[in-house]
């Protein structure tokens, strides 16, 4: 007797090591009462599971909208200041190398 | 929607999918949370994922996949602070947590892990129900609920049986059947 939590599984194709698969295979293939019960279950769970889509709400768009925003500039704010950080260093080598080329002289 | 990211996102894809997608991300979300507000911080908290590795992403299908995959494990992760959360707090008197059994346990069964009007029946229920929409219309891989509901795979089945013996109960219930 094979039970609708094994069928489950073997709809699935989930949760069944190989052997089992086989054995729930044949047997569906010889008992057409059994892929009836199948169907019915797997019709049951689809009735379940239908359920109607709803609108985002206006506000969600536009708190997303506004968290992506933040994001987005302080990103643009960690750009800048690694830009400016990269060009001051460059400024501190460039004073650097002059003192080192003044003192040589 | 969005139209400000159109200036600086760098990939098409990130704003196409965002236009499209996010109202099936918000409800796979709202299914698993029943909650509004539980469901937008989970898509948002994705988003932000989503945009702060928005260069490692190539088309808009695994944009899509990535975003709808890390959007109900945020869902499943905010569910279960807020739980924490309230249990935590109910700990300070154990006789409130006491109570809260009992009534819970008072709430009729619905649809699947739900009660009349979208009220979880118990706990356990409601576990079992998003088990069953993971597996049911998420079709992920009892593995992969496992790993995200933070247990294993046998308990995973179980609240999927028990799941589905509820619903056949209840659909009969719903038909008039006897």
């Amino acid at each position: 007797m094979i039970s609708d939590d094994e069928l489950l599984l073997y709809y699935y194709r989930d949760g069944l090591d190989a052997a089992e698969r086989a054995r729930i295979g044949a047997a569906l293939s010889e008992q057409p009462e059994l892929a009836q019960r199948l169907q019915a279950l797997v019709a049951r769970l689809d009735a379940a599971a239908a359920m109607p889509e709803v609108p985002v709400p206006a506000h969600t768009q536009q708190r997303w909208q506004a968290a992506l925003e933040r994001a987005a500039n302080n990103a643009d704010d960690a750009c800048r200041a690694r830009r400016s950080s990269t060009g001051s260093s460059h400024r501190w080598l460039a004073a650097a190398a002059a003192l080192r080329s003044s003192r040589s002289r | 929607m969005l139209t400000l990211l159109k200036s600086w996102v760098q990939p098409d894809a990130f704003q196409t999918v965002l236009n499209e997608r996010s109202g099936r991300w918000y409800n796979a979300c709202l299914r698993i949370t029943r909650d509004a507000d539980l469901a937008a911080d989970a898509v948002q908290e994705a988003l932000l994922k989503a945009w702060n590795r928005r260069d490692d992403f190539r088309g808009e299908a695994a944009l899509d996949t990535w975003i709808h995959r890390i959007a109900l494990n945020a869902a499943i992760d905010l569910i279960r602070r807020r739980k924490t959360r309230a249990e935590d707090e109910l700990d300070v008197d154990s006789s409130c947590c006491r109570a809260l059994g009992r009534a819970r346990k008072r709430i009729r069964p619905g649809g699947p892990g739900q009660g009349p009007g979208g009220r979880d029946a118990t706990p356990d229920d409601a576990w079992s129900g998003r088990v069953f929409l993971l597996k049911h219309i998420e079709g992920w891989r009892l593995d992969e609920i496992a790993e995200s509901l933070q247990t294993n795979i046998n308990s995973v089945k179980n609240a999927l049986f028990r799941a589905v013996r509820k619903l056949r109960v209840d659909l009969h219930v719903w038909r008039g059947e006897s």
